[in-house]
């Protein structure tokens, strides 16, 4: 967008900015030339060189392990194992984790934890409860 | 080098005016046309693409100059009468203009509008481009070269 000049005299009229000094082309050349000389940096090494790039970096590994303190300190307690819960809660849960089994000594490899890193006791329902007690009977 | 050599000749009078006029220093005007050209050497490969290569080299002396403002931690060396933002042209005609008192008018103004001054009247930019150039809005730009411009006007027209 240009907005026109009123018509006033140009206050600069018989004027001209001054020149760069003469000696000034070799001093920049020179410049110029070792600058040239120099292998180009990959994008990497400019990453690293920007500090804006490393700020943001810092910046978020700060965040990070912050953000990882306060998961680790404020979370609840890990919960119990699923076989647990489902025995204080439903027992018939625990009968369906309880797969019919020949020999009732063995654990199954998961679902045995009591979330404290012992071993999960698990107990079948007594006789004439749940559904195996029913399918024995009839 | 040679296309570097070229590229000087084209350039180095508007990017060293604007150098001058944004830092009011012409030893500071040195630095910045220096580090404008070593940063054109680093950057050759993203020179293709570039598509406005005129408001680049601008916009790469405008931020060179306001570092170097940024940097600068004492007042500058040179004092304001010693600055020659502008001299007499020969190839002008008319009456001879006193190029010493509009140098020392034109450090009165703030670097920005003297920038915005210089910028759309001896390099012909837009305003948009101004705006560009100096990371302002349109309007901003506008507003700085027209205070620039009344300013330097009522300090032309009142008493030497």
């Amino acid at each position: 967008m240009n907005i026109p000049v009123r018509n006033t005299p140009d206050p600069f009229s018989g004027l001209r900015p001054q020149a760069p000094p003469q000696g000034l082309k070799g001093t920049i050349l020179k410049s110029a030339g070792e600058a040239m000389a120099n292998p180009m940096p990959d994008r990497w090494t400019l990453l690293w060189r920007n500090p804006a790039a490393r700020m943001a970096w810092v910046f978020t590994v700060v965040l990070l392990l912050l953000g990882h303190m306060l998961v680790h300190f404020h979370s609840p307690a890990k919960p119990p194992a699923n076989a647990l819960l489902a025995e204080r809660q439903a027992p018939e849960l625990t009968e369906i984790i309880l797969l019919p089994r020949i020999n009732m000594d063995l654990l199954p490899f998961s679902g045995t934890s009591d979330g404290n890193g012992g071993a999960l006791k698990l107990q079948r329902p007594a006789a004439g409860k749940g559904r195996h007690a029913k399918e024995t009977r009839s | 080098m040679r296309a570097v050599e070229a590229l000087y000749d084209e350039c180095s009078a508007d990017l060293y005016g604007l150098a001058v006029w944004r830092t009011g220093c012409a030893e500071e005007a040195r630095d910045v046309l220096q580090e404008v050209f070593v940063k054109i050497v680093d950057k050759r490969r993203a020179l293709s693409g570039v598509k406005d290569p005129r408001g680049w080299l601008f916009t790469l002396a405008h931020r060179a100059a306001v570092d170097v403002v940024r940097r600068r931690k004492r007042r500058p060396i040179q004092a304001i009468e010693e600055i020659h933002y502008l001299i007499p042209d020969e190839a002008a005609t008319g009456p001879n203009p006193d190029a010493t008192r509009a140098s020392s008018l034109l450090g009165s103004l703030p670097p920005a509008q003297r920038a915005a001054v210089y910028l759309r009247h001896f390099c012909g930019c837009t305003f948009r481009e101004i705006g560009s150039i100096t990371r302002v809005p349109t309007f901003s730009a506008a507003s700085r070269y027209r205070l620039g411009m009344r300013r330097l006007r009522i300090l032309m027209e009142a008493k030497p």
